[in-house]
């Protein structure tokens, strides 16, 4: 490690934020994900100026630079595959403007998900992309991998809710795009630096809009005794008229394992719960609350619970919301997949998950975006039993394999990251992937921001191991994805 | 004309005779006639001939539903106009799915009716007429009052078939609603005008058509009141589906939409008349759909600034004024007043080839224009596709 590469960020940003002892690097080598790998240096800018200085450092000393939010992706995006800088963004955490009148907000990058919508909750608005872990994570770490949540069903994902962002090129210009006004003219570069995972440009503010809160909500939970009944109510009520804002999936062993912690009063040997809630009107919600519950018995469900009041509908949600804190007590480690599969498509892609996990002998808890086909297949398994690791992989790639012979895709939400980056040949032609790399090249990134992610490589990134666990801790109890 | 001969025997031999002609005003863009028109019957032939066109240094304009005016500088160059039209139909449409995959020249009038027929729609804003093209609405990033409730273009096309300006044929995003897999290019793509990629096939999402919508309107007394109740209602949750905000003399007229359940509309309907308080009620159309003044622009404001930029409007402009999105689109009789709207930050969506030719369309170039540039270079390296006709003339 070069001593004047230490010496350039400090004078860049300050001697105090910039880490560089192996014990200060050791917290920076993972996320939640199951690979790590150590950064050089590991710089916490405050300003933009500053983020600019540590990249312009950067690329005179010719080293990769890997943004960091809060750490909870999982897909490994993190990482720093190659070593470099990581670039914290945890001290830009500030809410620049709030401006009401125009239901929007301007935020730092390192500003945590769920306070926009606490800072806007006194003006009757939220910031709609829910990720399960916004208790955490943060925008900037959103914005890179275009997070999702329950509510995208109805909302759509982060892209639909970003304006304008402020970016940081690879050559250290501020740039920015987009803007608080609609239709700003040239190619929709905010659209397209959303999702990027930080391999295009470091997102130093972002323009959000912000929504009204609906006048009403009904949450209803619909028990069903197979996992097959659940999944083809799912289409059912897409196909009754019914766009709920959210529509999610647990199945038994996860009812299994929150029932002790939760009391959610689940069904021992119930095989699947539905957890759907819709939004608006009182007038509408009470009518589509009906068409749910009505196509939810016709589709065999043996138990409809109706939330109407904010605390009903809590408890509905607890279970949901406590899975994979009780699911961790269940195994020492787990990876939680992210597949995509066309609505219709569930049914079969389900039974097909649990056949696959059977036949390696490694147990799954599903609880996932039903609505949305998005999949989350929980493996549980002990990363200390040598070859746990690499065979839960297996099953991990043999069921992303499931959701895109079935049309669908190796990720919703979470990114692809180190993780998935061979997988991408698996839905991308060559000629696809060539064009990506040339939008890659157009902002000077090639192999400087956030080297080794998205693109297939025969290159490893770091090593396996299970930081889960402490991604979970550190969310706390009332993790869930 | 050796040269226009020289090219159409090329073009024959790559698209078929067919499906090729000699260039005409029918397929003039902005008062520029190109030298061929093809019609290619697939999507491999429509890549061969961008390739074709990337060797011989020549330029192509794709075309959809040749709706002319529209957004867009004058071409630089035309040597071929590329008709999509042929690139039609329904690839896969699977209602449970939410999703509907359809060629590039299918109308929108076509896959209306298809959606339709499903009890489904695509969010393109039903002001949009049924001859555009579903490539040439991409293109535009066509969109109208109801994005404040259907959003626009880029929140709802989730896949793209393309073919770049080197003739490669390549795919962005999915047809699954909810994908987060590499870049999506679809953002790059949508809005771009034909100067990145010529779209073949589209992805979009679609929703449930509303079991009822109506249409109701108000006079009110000023700007301010007329915005004030649009935004009023939507802050309620009212099933808002679009608001436009118009003037006749000194009378303001707001024209709401509403979209959503028989109870919902009914109830919104009553909460916006007492919002409008003695504002009149109005029936009838506004008479107020501006189109014979030759130039449209549009210009984008904080919605909360919006009255006070409607106020300082002339008495006798004609405008349509999405109130919720802070956007006015203004039709304008001659150039007059042009440059002091475009310091404003205006853009030309509509011109005569005679105004467009004095002006960048899009008014100041964009801080990020260097990104843009280095893109485009990289999309179609030769200046193929649309030349000149993009912001800073890309
Ligand atoms: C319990 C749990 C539940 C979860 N539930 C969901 C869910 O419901 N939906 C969902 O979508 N995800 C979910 N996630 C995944 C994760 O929380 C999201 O991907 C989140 O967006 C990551 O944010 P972060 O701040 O932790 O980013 P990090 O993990 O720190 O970084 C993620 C990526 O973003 C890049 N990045 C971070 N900041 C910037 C920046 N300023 N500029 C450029 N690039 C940057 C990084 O380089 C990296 O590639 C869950 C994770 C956990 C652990
Ligand atoms: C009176 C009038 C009113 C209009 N009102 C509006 C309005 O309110 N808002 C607005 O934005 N526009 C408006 N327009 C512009 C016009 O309607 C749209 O540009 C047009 O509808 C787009 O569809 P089209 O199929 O007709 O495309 P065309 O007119 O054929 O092409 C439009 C643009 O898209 C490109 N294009 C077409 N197909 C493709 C493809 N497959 N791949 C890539 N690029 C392609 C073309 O090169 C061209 O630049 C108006 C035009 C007129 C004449």
């Amino acid at each position: 490690m070069a001593a004047s590469l230490i010496k350039d960020l400090q004078s860049a940003i300050g001697v105090k934020y910039v880490l560089h002892t192996p014990e200060d690097l050791l917290v920076y080598e993972y996320d939640a994900t199951i690979e790590r790998g150590l950064p050089e240096a590991v710089v916490l800018p405050e300003t933009t100026a500053e983020v600019a200085a540590a990249i312009r450092v950067a690329k005179r000393h010719g080293v990769p630079v890997t943004a960091r939010g809060a750490g909870t992706g999982l897909s490994g995006g993190a990482i720093p595959c190659e070593g470099g800088i990581v670039l914290v963004t945890a001290r830009m955490d500030r809410i620049l403007k709030l401006d009401a009148a125009n239901r929007l907000a301007v935020v730092q990058p390192g500003v945590i998900n769920l306070d926009v919508s606490r800072a806007a909750a006194a003006h009757g608005l939220y910031y709609a992309p829910d990720p399960s872990s916004q208790k955490v994570c943060s925008i900037g770490g959103n914005v890179a991998q275009n997070a999702g949540g329950p509510h995208t069903l109805r909302y759509g994902s982060t892209v639909n809710h970003v304006l304008g962002l402020e970016i940081v090129t690879p050559d250290g210009e501020v740039v920015a795009l987009g803007g608080e006004t609609l239709g700003a003219p040239g190619y929709d570069l905010t659209g397209l630096v959303v999702g990027s995972e930080g391999t295009l440009a470091i997102v130093t503010a972002v323009i959000v809009r912000l929504l009204p809160r609906a006048p009403a909500t009904i949450t209803l939970l619909a028990v069903f005794d197979e996992v097959r009944e659940a999944s083809e109510a799912v289409s059912a009520i897409i196909a009754a008229g019914v766009l709920p804002a959210a529509l999610e999936m647990i199945d038994k062993k996860t009812m299994r394992a929150v029932e002790p912690f939760v009391n959610a009063g689940y069904p021992p040997d119930a095989g699947a719960a539905l957890l759907i809630e819709v939004e608006g009107l009182e007038e509408e919600t009470s009518e589509e609350a009906e068409a749910v519950r009505s196509t939810c018995e016709v589709s065999g469900a043996r138990e409809i619970r109706i939330g109407m009041s904010p605390e009903e509908r809590e408890k509905l949600w607890a279970g949901r919301k406590g899975a994979l804190g009780a699911l961790g007590r269940l195994a020492p480690s787990y990876y939680i997949l992210d597949g995509v599969v066309p609505r219709t498509r569930l049914p079969d892609v389900l039974s097909g998950v649990y056949e696959a996990c059977e036949r390696y002998g490694i147990p799954v808890a599903n609880v996932f975006h039903a609505g949305d086909g998005n999949l989350h297949p929980n493996l549980m398994f002990d990363d200390r039993v040598p070859g746990a690791s690499e065979r839960v992989l297996e099953l991990g790639e043999e069921i992303m394999r499931l959701c895109v012979d079935a049309g669908g895709t190796i990720t919703g939400e979470h990114g692809v990251g180190s993780e998935k980056r061979n997988y991408m040949s698996w839905i991308f032609s060559d000629d696809d992937l060539a064009v990506m790399a040339r939008v890659k090249s157009a902002f000077g990134a090639d192999e400087r921001f956030n080297p080794g992610k998205i693109f297939p490589t025969s290159k490893g990134c770091g090593e396996v191991s299970s930081r889960m666990k402490s991604a979970i801790a550190k969310i706390g109890p009332g993790a869930y994805v | 004309m050796v040269r226009q001969a020289a090219l159409l025997t090329d073009l024959r031999s790559i698209a078929g005779a067919e499906n090729l002609r000699p260039g005409s005003d029918e397929f003039a863009v902005d008062g520029v006639t190109p030298q061929a028109i093809v019609r290619p019957a697939t999507v491999k032939a429509a890549a061969a001939v961008i390739g074709h066109a990337n060797e011989t240094r020549l330029a192509v304009i794709p075309i959809g539903g040749k709706q002319r005016g529209g957004p867009g500088n004058v071409p630089e160059r035309y040597d071929i106009a590329l008709d999509v039209t042929a690139l039609s139909g329904v690839v896969e449409y699977e209602p449970d799915d939410l999703t509907i995959t359809c060629g590039a020249g299918m109308t929108l009038a076509e896959l209306r009716k298809t959606t339709a027929a499903a009890g489904q729609m695509v969010g393109f804003d039903p002001e949009i007429a049924d001859e555009a093209t579903v490539g040439g609405a991409l293109a535009a990033d066509l969109w109208g009052p109801s994005r404040v409730s259907l959003g626009g273009p880029r929140d709802f096309t989730i896949g793209l078939r393309v073919i770049t300006g080197d003739g490669l044929i390549t795919r962005a995003g999915g047809r699954v609603v909810k994908n987060v897999a590499g870049y999506d290019l679809c953002k790059l793509y949508v809005g771009s005008l034909g100067t990145l990629a010529v779209v073949t096939e589209a992805t979009f999402k679609v929703q449930p058509l509303p079991k009822a919508t109506r249409q109701i309107a108000f006079t009110a007394g000023s700007a301010a009141a007329a915005c004030g109740i649009a935004s009023d209602s939507l802050m309620r949750g009212l099933s808002l589906r679009s608001a436009v905000v118009t003037r006749a003399e000194e009378r303001w007229r707001l024209d709401i939409a509403l979209a959503g359940s028989e109870a919902a509309v009914e109830r919104s309907a009553r909460e916006l008349a007492s919002l409008a308080g003695d504002g009149e009620q109005e029936t009838g159309d506004s008479g107020e759909r501006p189109n014979e003044r030759p130039i449209g622009v549009r210009i984008a404001a904080l919605p909360s600034k919006l009255p006070a930029l409607l106020e300082e409007l002339p008495v006798g402009a004609s405008f349509l004024a999405y109130p919720t999105l802070g956007v006015v689109r203004l039709r304008l009789r001659d150039e007059g007043e042009l440059p002091s709207l475009m310091a404003m930050g205006a853009i030309v969506e509509d011109a005569p080839p005679e105004v467009k030719r004095g002006i960048d369309v899009f008014g100041p170039e964009p801080p990020a224009l260097p990104l843009m540039r280095s893109i485009k270079a990289q999309l179609d390296p030769n200046s193929v596709l649309s030349p000149g006709r993009f912001v800073g003339r890309i």
